[in-house]
């Protein structure tokens, strides 16, 4: 296997847009493009994407990017797991190119959520549930909200850790121009936001949005040619848990997180503690609590104190969400895996300004599918 | 008695409220159905952002039935508890239009 590289990163700004999701997509592979200063001789196109059928009546995402582009003849797919199609697009896009197959490839994710309410939103988003439990009229927040009840009885964990999570990440995402929310709250704000699912409030969740980020990436031996700064893609790791959430034993385990974090620790050669920065699943704060501690970054039942006392800052041990997360910077869901990706490949190239974390070398993208019914980890490292 | 269907491994005994075709635990193929009729409440939330045609606010929760087997529905219960016995019951889950989707619900046991 071929070492990869991710050459150049784009993203478009992640919020409340009037473009259709192919738009959104070219915009952020255009920038990815220009980044890496190349126009020509991709060899595939990998397109994440939860749901283009469903909130905008459209398919064949990789054609229509590719032509939007003039990159015709290149094939392209459009890759979909969930709120995790972004991370598996990755992927496929690192497989091309470690395989020898392709030596320059694409990667867009994107979603245009906005068009629908938010409760055609909750139903499009709730496709991924198992029927029986469906039926029973769950979302994606209820069933976090039920896991939040949990881990805050079981650790005796106070409910402004939450709400903390939400203050940190809404502080790092006024420093990110492409950012959802350019807004500072605070811990009484977040706890006097309205109920949406008790014990979880409107500010314990990420927003509804439309964006899109793309990568370039090409084999490491190539990568000058494009970047004084590749960033290597050094450990991958993927992992499917069981579709309806009354089979597994604890509702507040992610055994898919921790499965593929342990993949992509092995194939790294890494360990928990060997990771600067990291972008972890947001969509609402307790996962960022939860998925901290399945991968090892907390001790289980702690996570909720270490993140409250500020290990997760900005100017902490390791710098969580710097990027504002999915609660700030928002949750395109296609998009999200690659947004993250993004975000770790500024971090180590130094680019993230007033939100820089120090001078990272090795970062860590965890992109959750539903909940917690798949996950996909990504290492990346600095290949300069 | 309304009852919730479980699904016996017929090899080993694993239960689950789920049908597969292979058992999640030694791969047999044949299952027979049990009723679970008392169950405790792990967990729960009442849900002010519903999905078209549900209730608002809907209560959904989560039921232990023993054995390790877990059952997630709707709760016509008032002021739900963790700990809590729940019972199935037949209700109306979703209207869309004149038409119902009939359903098991808990309600207090």
């Amino acid at each position: 296997m071929r070492q990869v590289a991710i050459v150049g990163v784009g993203m478009t700004k992640i919020g409340k847009s009037d473009k259709n999701v192919v738009e959104l997509l070219a915009e952020a592979a255009l920038k990815a493009m220009d980044d890496a200063g190349v126009g020509e001789g991709f060899d595939e196109v990998f397109v994440g994407n939860m749901a283009a059928g469903e909130f905008e009546g459209m398919s064949g995402l990789g054609d229509a990017l590719v032509s939007m582009l003039s990159l015709e003849p290149t094939p392209a797919i459009r890759i979909e797991n969930m709120t995790a199609s972004g991370a598996s697009a990755i992927h496929a896009g690192w497989l091309s190119i470690a395989s020898g197959k392709s030596s320059l490839v694409l990667v867009a994710g994107g979603e245009k959520m906005t068009s629908a309410t938010t409760e055609k939103t909750a139903d499009i988003v709730a496709s991924f549930t198992h029927p029986v439990e469906r039926d029973q009229g769950v979302t994606l927040p209820a069933l976090v909200a039920m896991a939040a009840r949990t881990y805050l009885e079981r650790y005796n964990a106070s409910r402004e850790s939450l709400a903390y999570v939400a203050v940190k990440n809404h502080h790092n995402g006024s420093l990110n121009p492409l950012a959802q929310f350019q807004r500072r709250i605070t811990v009484e704000e977040a706890l006097s936001s309205p109920v949406i699912c008790d014990p979880l409030r409107l500010y314990d969740f990420c927003p509804i949005s439309d964006g899109a980020a793309a990568l370039v990436l090409a084999p490491l031996e190539d990568a000058g040619r494009y970047t004084d700064k590749p960033v290597k893609i050094t450990g991958i790791g993927a992992a499917t848990d069981t579709h309806a959430i009354q089979e597994r034993d604890d509702i507040t385990r992610m055994d898919a997180v921790r499965i593929a974090g342990e993949k992509a620790y092995r194939m790294s050669g890494r360990k928990p503690r060997d990771v600067h920065v990291a972008e972890l699943h947001d969509m609402a704060t307790v996962l960022e609590i939860m998925i901290a501690e399945e991968l090892g970054f907390f001790k289980r039942g702690s996570g909720w104190r270490e993140i409250e006392r500020g290990a997760a800052d900005l100017g902490g041990e390791l710098p969580i969400n710097t990027s504002g997360g999915l609660k700030a910077r928002g949750h395109p869901l296609g998009g999200t895996g690659v947004a993250q990706v993004v975000e770790l490949v500024m971090q180590l190239q130094g680019r993230c300004g007033e939100r820089q974390a120090g001078e990272p070398r090795i970062g860590l993208a965890c992109n959750l599918a539903g909940f917690a019914n798949a996950a996909a980890v990504t290492i990346v490292e600095r290949g300069w | 008695m309304t009852s919730i269907v479980a699904y016996r491994c017929q090899g080993c005994g694993h239960t689950s409220t789920i049908k597969r075709l292979r058992c999640s635990k030694c791969r047999g193929r044949d299952f027979a159905e049990v009723k679970l009729e008392k169950g405790v409440l792990i967990t729960y939330t009442v849900m002010n952002v519903v999905r078209p045609g549900y209730a608002k606010p809907l209560t959904i929760g989560l039921a232990d039935f023993g054995e390790g087997v877990k059952a997630l529905a709707q709760l016509a219960i008032n002021n739900p508890r963790v700990g809590m016995k729940v019972k199935p019951a037949q209700a109306v889950l979703r209207k869309i239009e004149n038409r119902a989707l009939l359903g098991t619900i808990f309600e207090e046991a």
